[in-house]
Parts: C-alpha cells; sequence; structure tokens
C-alpha cells in the first residue's frame, strides 16, 4: 500500500498518530462519525488499488479490524 | 498562495484531501469572490469543500451554502436560500429521487408528472433571484430491467428519462439564466459501472460514489469561471510535435506527420479542434523555435494544414525563450496574460512558462498524442454562458489590427495617422438587442474600465427599466469594423447624475475614441438635463490608465466613496469638442 496506514488513518481522524493504536474505534473516538468511514475506504481503496466487499467492511469496529480487512485482501502495509 | 496552488494541482484526488486543502485556503484567506448554493436530491458530500479547492486553482475564492439533506424543495421555497445571496445555484435532482418506479416499474404509465414537477420549482427560483441556475439532466442507468426489448416498450424506461431531460432542455433553450448540466453524459463518461450506486449508496446513502465528487467538482467549475470573469481569450501554440508529428527544420514538409487518414490523424484532429475554437471566438497565436521560412512553407503548401495564416493573430517564431514571445504576444494583442492558455509538447517550455509567467495557463499536454484533442476538450477556461456576434467575429477583428499596424508604421505623426483611418463612431443607446454584448463587456474589461462594476444581463435590464441612461460605442474605420466596445451608465439621481461605469475594449484605445465617447455622453446629459455629476474611480491591479481621466473633462476630485475616488463638476459650462478626425453618428 502506497503510504503509511497510520498517517492515512490519522489525517482523516484529525488525531497524532503516535495515539494511534488497535483499540481507537467510532465508540472512543467522535471524528470517527459514518462521513469519515466513507472518506477511510475511499483513501484505503485508493492506496492500495484492492476494492473491498461492503460485509468485510460492516465487521470492522476499530483499527485492528481495518489491519483483519487489509490482511484479507492481501494487502501489505506498514503502520 | 502559489504553493498551495501546486498542492492542490497534485492532491487534491480524492473527497478526503479535498477538505483538508479547503480548510487550508480558510487559512490564508477570507476572501469570497463568488457566492455558490449547492441543492441536491442525493448526498453529495465533500461537494462543496470539492469545489472551492478546484476553483482556488482558477484564482476564483468561493462561499459555499450546503442545502439541508433531503430538503432541496423546502430550501427552495424559504427563505435560507436567498438570504444566502447566491450568484450561482446547483440544483442536481436525480429524477429517480422523483419517482422511484421509473426504473422497476413495469412501464405501463407515463410518468407525466415528473416531468413538470422540477421545473415549476427552477421556475420559483427565478422569481426570487437573478443567480444563473444551473440544472443536472438526470442519469441513465445501464443497462434497462427489459434489456434489449426496452426500445420496443411503449413506455420504456430510457424512453421515460430521456423525455425528462429533453424536456428540461427545451423548456430553458432560449433562458439565459438557467443551464442544464448534462449530469447523464458527464457521469457516463468518469463511470457509471464504478461510481454510481456502488457500495456507498448502501452503507452511506452515496448514490454518486465520493470517488467522482472531485472530478464532479472540477467539472462544475466550468460554470464558475465564466460567472468570475476567468474566460480565456487567446491559445498560445508549440508547432512542432503540437500541431504536426515531427520537426520541421528536420524532417522537411513531406517528413511532419498530418493527415486526415493514417499516421498523423491526432493532429489532424487536433488543428480541426483549434480551428474550431477559432471560430467561436478565440485567438490562436503561435511560439515557436523555428526558421519562420520553414514555417510558412507548411501553412502554405501542406496539402492537409487545417489552420491557415489568417487562422493565426500573432505568430512569434524565432529562438528567443518562449516567455519573451509570449510577453510580446500579450502586447501586440492588447490582452492580460491571465486570459492566455499556451499549448506545448515540450515539458521544459511547459515549466519555463509556469515559473516565469504564472499567470499563463499551462496545458498539461500528455506524452501521447493521441490524448491531445480529450486534454483539450477537458480544458474549462473557454466556458462561456453565450456566444455573442463579437465572438463570432473576433479572429477577423484582430486580423485586421494586424494590418493596422502594419499600416500605422508607414506615419511620421499621430495625427495623420489617425486623420487616415476615417474612424466613425456611432453612438448607441442599450437596447434589449445590445444587452448580452453590454453585460460581456462588464464582466471582461479590466484595463479601461474606471469603475470595474459587474453586470449581468439581467442587471443591465433593470438599469434600462429604472429610467437610467445607458449607452454603447460601436467604432469602425477602413479597416473595418471593431463592433460594440464601449460602454457607459449614467444613472439619473435626484440632484446630479452618477457615472456608474464607464469602460472601453482596449483594442479601440489610442485613438481618442474615449474622449470622444465621454464627450459625447457629457452633451447629451446636459442636454436631458444640466446638472451636477459625478463619477468615480475605483483602483484595481489593472485600470492605473484611467485613474485621472475624468480630469481630461475639467472633473475635480472632491473625496473618497470607500475605495473609490469621487470626481464632480457641473454640466452648465461643459462644452464638448469635437475632433475633426472622428465622425460620431448616433442611433
Amino acid at each position: 500500500m502506497k503510504g503509511k496506514l497510520y498517517d492515512l488513518l490519522s489525517k482523516i481522524l484529525e488525531i497524532p498518530r503516535d495515539e494511534m493504536n488497535d483499540e481507537i474505534s467510532p465508540a472512543n473516538t467522535s471524528t470517527w462519525d459514518s462521513f469519515n468511514a466513507v472518506m477511510m475506504i475511499v483513501e484505503l481503496e485508493k492506496a492500495s488499488g484492492a476494492r473491498f466487499d461492503m460485509s468485510d467492511l460492516m465487521a470492522v469496529k476499530n483499527v485492528g479490524d481495518i489491519k483483519k480487512v487489509l490482511d484479507k485482501y492481501k494487502v501489505k502495509y506498514d503502520c | 498562495m502559489d504553493r498551495l496552488k501546486e498542492k492542490i494541482i497534485s492532491e487534491s484526488d480524492t473527497v478526503a484531501s479535498c477538505i483538508l486543502l479547503s480548510k487550508e485556503i480558510d487559512k490564508i484567506s477570507k476572501k469570497v469572490d463568488k457566492r455558490v448554493a449547492i441543492l441536491s436530491n442525493f448526498t453529495i458530500k465533500g461537494l462543496s469543500e470539492s469545489l472551492k479547492v478546484k476553483s482556488f486553482v482558477n484564482d476564483i475564492f468561493l462561499q459555499v451554502y450546503e442545502g439541508e439533506y433531503g430538503q432541496w424543495k423546502q430550501e427552495i421555497l424559504g427563505n435560507k436560500l436567498y438570504e444566502f445571496k447566491p450568484d450561482i445555484i446547483f440544483l442536481l435532482i436525480d429524477a429517480h429521487g422523483l419517482d422511484n418506479n421509473i426504473f422497476y416499474s413495469n412501464n405501463d404509465i407515463k410518468h407525466e408528472e415528473i416531468k413538470n414537477e422540477l421545473s415549476q420549482f427552477v421556475d420559483y427560483i427565478k422569481s426570487k433571484t437573478d443567480a444563473k441556475i444551473v440544472v443536472s439532466n438526470s442519469v441513465k442507468i445501464w443497462p434497462p430491467i427489459a434489456g434489449i426489448f426496452d426500445s420496443k416498450l411503449k413506455n420504456g424506461y430510457y424512453g421515460i428519462v430521456d423525455d425528462y431531460n429533453n424536456n428540461l432542455l427545451n423548456i430553458y433553450k432560449n433562458d439565459g439564466q438557467v443551464f442544464i448540466f448534462n449530469f447523464n453524459e458527464w457521469l457516463g463518461y468518469v463511470g457509471k459501472k464504478n461510481f454510481w450506486y456502488d457500495k456507498y449508496y448502501f452503507m452511506a446513502d452515496m448514490k454518486l460514489s465520493p470517488e467522482a465528487v472531485p472530478s464532479l467538482a472540477d467539472e462544475l467549475t466550468s460554470y464558475l469561471i465564466p460567472l468570475a470573469g476567468k474566460k480565456k481569450k487567446c491559445i498560445v501554440l508549440d508547432l512542432d510535435n503540437t500541431l504536426w508529428g515531427g520537426v520541421i527544420g528536420e524532417d522537411g514538409l513531406s517528413g511532419i506527420k498530418l493527415s486526415p487518414a493514417g499516421e498523423g490523424q491526432q493532429f489532424y484532429y487536433f488543428q480541426k479542434l483549434l480551428l474550431s475554437l477559432n471560430e467561436r471566438g478565440i485567438l490562436l497565436a503561435i511560439n515557436s523555435r523555428n526558421n519562420e521560412a520553414d514555417v510558412k512553407e507548411v501553412f502554405l503548401k501542406h496539402p492537409h494544414i487545417v489552420l491557415k495564416e489568417n487562422n493565426i493573430v500573432s505568430s512569434k517564431i524565432n529562438w528567443n525563450n518562449k516567455a519573451e514571445n509570449i510577453q510580446a504576444i500579450a502586447k501586440e494583442l492588447n490582452i492580460g496574460l491571465d486570459s492566455m492558455l499556451f499549448i506545448d509538447d515540450d515539458l521544459s517550455n511547459r515549466e519555463l512558462i509556469k515559473q516565469m509567467l504564472p499567470e499563463v495557463d499551462v496545458l498539461d499536454l500528455p506524452t501521447d498524442s493521441t490524448k491531445y484533442v480529450q486534454t483539450l476538450l477537458n480544458y474549462k477556461g473557454f466556458s462561456t454562458f453565450e456566444f455573442t456576434e463579437e465572438d463570432k467575429n473576433r479572429n477577423e477583428m484582430y486580423l485586421q489590427d494586424k494590418h493596422r499596424n502594419e499600416y500605422k508604421s508607414k506615419f511620421i505623426d499621430m495625427e495623420s495617422f489617425l486623420k487616415s483611418l476615417c474612424l466613425r463612431i456611432l453612438i448607441k443607446e442599450v437596447d434589449d438587442f445590445l444587452i448580452p454584448r453590454v453585460a460581456q463587456l462588464t464582466q471582461k474589461t479590466n484595463q479601461f474600465n474606471l469603475t470595474a462594476r459587474r453586470y449581468h444581463e439581467d442587471d443591465i435590464k433593470n438599469f434600462i427599466k429604472s429610467g437610467n441612461k445607458l449607452w454603447a460605442l460601436d467604432v469602425s474605420d477602413k479597416f473595418g469594423d471593431y463592433g460594440i466596445t464601449g460602454f457607459c451608465l449614467a444613472k439619473d439621481m435626484p440632484d446630479r447624475w452618477d457615472i456608474d461605469s464607464m469602460l472601453l475594449s482596449c483594442r479601440v484605445l489610442g485613438k481618442k475614441v474615449e474622449e470622444q465617447f465621454f464627450g459625447f455622453v457629457l452633451n447629451e446629459l446636459k442636454r436631458i438635463k444640466s446638472k451636477k455629476i459625478h463619477a468615480y474611480y475605483k483602483p484595481t491591479p489593472k485600470n492605473d490608465q484611467v485613474k485621472d481621466f475624468y480630469k481630461i473633462f475639467d472633473f475635480y476630485k472632491t473625496g473618497l466613496s470607500g475605495n473609490e475616488d469621487i470626481w464632480e463638476r457641473d454640466l452648465n459650462d461643459y462644452v464638448f469638442n469635437q475632433h475633426g478626425f472622428i465622425e460620431i453618428n448616433k442611433s
């Protein structure tokens, strides 16, 4: 994947990248709203070239789950 | 600001980055050139920010009003939209949102009611504001449920949507306020398969995929460029590998590639496109490193050359640097650098112009010449709300200018040159027929424009209606007709006349025409009602040359109103000093 995962997520969620971790989720992050969720998908698809199915995306509950989706689609990434 | 522009050009390809970039724009400037309202019956989040970002690249600062989600009808019938005072309203309406049966029904009903629903709302907006209204047509989904049989159904799906779309086109065909945006064709071009009813619709109710939003914003800047008066006037062209394949100085007349069939076809069609733009009033100039004789041979003798010498109003064929040449062309044609587009296949030449003359637009021509036509077609700088007689005749007029200048060099003094031109000016009261051209002049004239007030056709109409005096100037000489090239608006105030606007196209300057026109205006105003007169000068980056224009007519400066100088005099003792060498007629 082009660029680093945490750079991409912290840019959209507007939280410092060194505060990024697997537990970041809509429940503990006010900026993770439905709109930014869409923005993350668009940016991740663009950076990775993959196209994620909706069912995989609906299963995402936190940053850790995003990594699982990337693994499932065999997207190589750095944090 | 230029650094941010560069950043935008390279990064504004996703909604998320447009949102971030629009925040950066807000940080550096609070300027607002145009006010834009967006209403839609489907969610297009991020369009406001993307529009702001894409307009910034064209030096247009926007304030955007986004209608509440799902409430476009309430917005139109309420007050908030009009209190925002929009200059333009985008109404992006999908027919499937008006009647969701049109796609899934078995098409035994005619869906007549949706046809006129939208236009009723558009007409209501028209009754409330003079803003331009851009209405999208409706997307057609591919393929229809009935498949190949859709074309045989009495009320086939495509028949219904085509009907709806054509109806919109026909209603507003001759309406200068309402423009139909062909959303269906645009979406087909960027990709219905990926960007319409994709997963985002089912996840977040976004019919249009957010991936397509930045390019939609890009497309909609076509309406903002003419609205903000940023239209380009002239294309400056390189020759080798731009107008033909190969290098004339090395490959020779028979070696260059230019043909309506086979090798060189892409250059032939590129020239056809340029010719077509030229016929729409875009001037063409040449800026090439070559031997002039070689080039002349191509234009005169090549069997497939499309552009002829009389399509080119200025040629700089030499070994100078291309930035100097562009400056010389701008000076010769008397147009601003910011109204030019430079086209050159050579990356280093393009870089040179971008750095030396940042005002000039540079087309990023792809290395593959088969993509030239598409690239230029997608350039937005020639977008226009109107096509006037002046546009049609522009090329001819500049050619006449070229001949005039050649003629001028034969005279020693100005007076005898002006006499020999047999100048005639015709001063007309502005009527319905002249309104489009006059509005266009107020939008486009920068240098000889005392107040730089920009008006739309409806504004001009209203000025006439409320009893003000409006004159247009038509100039001609022995070489031909310049057309309508000047405008003056005098407002009739209880105790005085107010010169609200006074402008001349720079093409007629330097012939004392401006003095005769305004002298005539003063004389007429005195005749109608001799009273005090106020005139104004608003400094802009381009109109320094006219800051003391009113001094010629013995006005004296009495103060400031905002940032405008106020000039005054009494008409009682005004005497019109008519020059012998200009014939004045009035109609």
